[in-house]
């Protein structure tokens, strides 16, 4: 089953769990991926579309990138060797919050992680939309060990507001505030830093 | 198993101490050496010592002037605003006898680099991979040595090479093609099948780069070549003196010329051009042509504020001839050097590209053992080599669990 999307991938798929994963991807092809963003990807004959955030972008060194940065003598074609012909690897991590079948959102873990090599796009404005429809994947967010759970809710609301049309933009923000207020009541600092973080400008 | 540390400690206390007792005295024998090159003014003088050398069939391997003297630094030339450099390296697998099938593989990469424009590098590899029995073994049947192997995977980065800047020889000149290591070492010895050809083949590709109106260079990061030092004591032996037993007396203490030189020459500066005295060269310069003899001058890579550090440049005499092509590899190597860290970029590059990682390796073995069983033909894997790759990695390749 193939995806709804005529947009590339932002990577494959490097290791995963059904918690999440990580995606590799090339220093160049790094313009589209950012961090709150929501990504979908399939394994092959599946017809589960697993649905995550990214909440971790890392770009690895190696030892020729040390040493050009010590001998701080870059030029441009040097750089452009770097970037375009060197295969200077881009970690995108991945927190899965969901997952789709037959277009209907599910707000739980998929059964089977993804696949090494299975391709990632990003979500498509239609998925997006219907994924977020409903704010049960917070819980999943909030949870999550070793993510930045906060910052990471209110970049992914973020990006769920903006496909939105621009009159249902602040009303979608309000009622995802108030959900945030049922989870954390009972922590109102947190609560407080998440709602200033997804407040409208 | 861990080294055991425990059980080395008191043999590191006296390398520690053997190494600094050595130093005190090489510091000694540098002052002296230093003291000597300093007054080696005269290069007729010099080319006299080495003449009498010559004739008393002393076995001299030191180093003779080309035409610039060797104790004056000579400085950093402008650089060139635009030029191409072809850089190239190769890396190689051994036959193995553990692998599904006798065979070996030369991988050459070459990394073009057009200086003076943003235009994006390019890159080229060519792999090849020799499995005949007379590629594979020597004429006794045993697998090709590992000098036999290293022997051909330099003729091959080479040719490449050449045939590589011969195809683009319309580029921007000037055209530098540089190779890591010396170009004065082809070890065509007795132990490699068909070195006679494979000798004509490197030479060829000196002929094929003088076509193209290309330099050609060869690069030794941190020599330890100690042809100066050499020269030096044949300076201080009276004529009747210079015969083959007393060159061969000279100790020089672990000193080699980079100690020399790294007190003389400032950043960016190179010493003159020298040419190695060997029976090698004379063969490259009598057998196939003045132009093929190899001259060579140290370069200090290092930046401004940086300690000193040596480099050896070989030039073939066809280079070394061309005042302007000197100038244009001197000042290209040094402006290569500051974009890594004193050594050149471009030649990090193609040793990037060339490298087959032991996991290609891995890979490739399993791809030729899916072929052979694809055309019915048994395949044993080595079981020495299994374990070690468990051992070693944890699971054989390809092999789905623990």
């Amino acid at each position: 089953m193939e995806l709804l999307t005529e947009a590339p991938p932002i990577g494959r798929v490097l290791r995963a769990s059904t918690t999440g994963f990580e995606c590799g991807t090339r220093s160049s092809d790094l313009d589209e991926p950012r961090f709150g963003a929501f990504v979908q990807v399939r394994r092959r004959n599946d017809p589960t579309l697993i649905i995550g955030l990214i909440y971790a972008i890392r770009v690895d060194d190696d030892p020729l990138v040390r040493q050009l940065i010590m001998a701080n003598n870059i030029n441009a074609a040097t750089m452009r060797d770097q970037r375009e012909n060197r295969m200077v690897p881009v970690e995108i991590s991945v927190i899965t919050v969901g997952c789709m079948e037959d277009g209907v959102p599910i707000y739980a873990l998929p059964p089977r992680p993804p696949l090494s090599l299975d391709p990632v796009y990003l979500c498509d404005d239609a998925t997006l939309r219907a994924f977020t429809q409903r704010f049960d994947f917070f819980r999943l967010v909030l949870q999550a060990a070793n993510v930045p759970g906060d910052e990471l809710l209110a970049a992914a609301l973020r990006s769920a507001a903006a496909v939105r049309p621009r009159s249902e933009q602040t009303p979608y923000l309000i009622q995802a505030g108030r959900c945030l207020a049922q989870l954390l009541g009972a922590d109102l600092p947190r609560l407080n830093h998440v709602l200033r973080l997804i407040r409208p400008a | 198993m861990a080294l055991q540390f425990d059980k080395l400690e008191a043999q590191i206390v006296e390398l520690g101490k053997a190494l600094a007792e050595r130093g005190q005295a090489a510091a000694e024998e540098l002052r002296g050496a230093i003291d000597l090159l300093s007054q080696l003014n005269d290069l007729d003088a010099i080319w006299e010592q080495i003449k009498i050398a010559r004739r008393n069939d002393a076995g001299f391997r030191g180093a003779a002037p080309f035409n610039e003297p060797i104790n004056q630094p000579i400085p950093l030339p402008a650089l060139p605003p635009r030029a191409t450099l072809f850089a190239a390296d190769g890396s190689q697998i051994y036959p193995d006898l553990h692998a599904p099938a006798p065979y070996w593989l030369a991988n050459i990469g070459v990394f073009i680099y057009h200086h003076g424009t943003n235009a994006l590098p390019e890159m080229i590899s060519e792999p090849q991979l020799f499995f005949g029995d007379e590629d594979v073994r020597a004429p006794d049947g045993q697998l090709l040595s590992a000098a036999a192997i290293n022997a051909r995977r330099t003729v091959y980065e080479l040719q490449f090479l050449a045939k590589v800047v011969s195809e683009r020889q319309e580029s921007v000149p000037p055209l530098v093609a540089m190779c890591d290591g010396p170009l004065l070492h082809m070890p065509f010895g007795k132990e490699i099948p068909d070195a006679k050809q494979l000798e004509a083949n490197y030479h060829e590709a000196f002929d094929f780069l003088i076509d193209a109106g290309a330099a050609l260079l060869g690069y030794v990061d941190r020599p330890s070549s100690r042809f100066v030092l050499y020269t030096l004591y044949l300076m201080t032996l009276p004529p009747e003196e210079i015969t083959a037993a007393n060159l061969a007396r000279v100790r020089l203490e672990g000193m080699t010329d980079a100690d020399l030189y790294k007190l003389l020459l400032p950043c960016g500066a190179r010493s003159g051009m020298m040419v190695q005295q060997s029976p090698l060269n004379k063969d490259y310069k009598d057998r196939f042509s003045p132009a093929h003899e190899i001259i060579f001058f140290y370069l200090n890579t290092a930046a401004h504020g940086q300690a000193p550090y040596l480099a050896r440049v070989e030039i073939p005499q066809w280079v070394a001839r061309d005042k302007e092509l000197v100038d244009a590899v001197h000042a290209l190597v040094y402006d290569q050097c500051q974009i890594a860290d004193r050594y050149p970029y471009a030649l990090t590059r193609a040793d990037e590209i060339a490298a087959v990682q032991p996991a290609d390796k891995r890979a490739l073995d399993e791809r030729i053992a899916i072929e052979l069983l694809r055309h019915g033909q048994p395949v044993e894997i080595s079981q020495k080599l299994s374990m070690k790759w468990r051992a070693r990695y944890g699971r054989w390749q390809g092999e789905g669990a623990w």
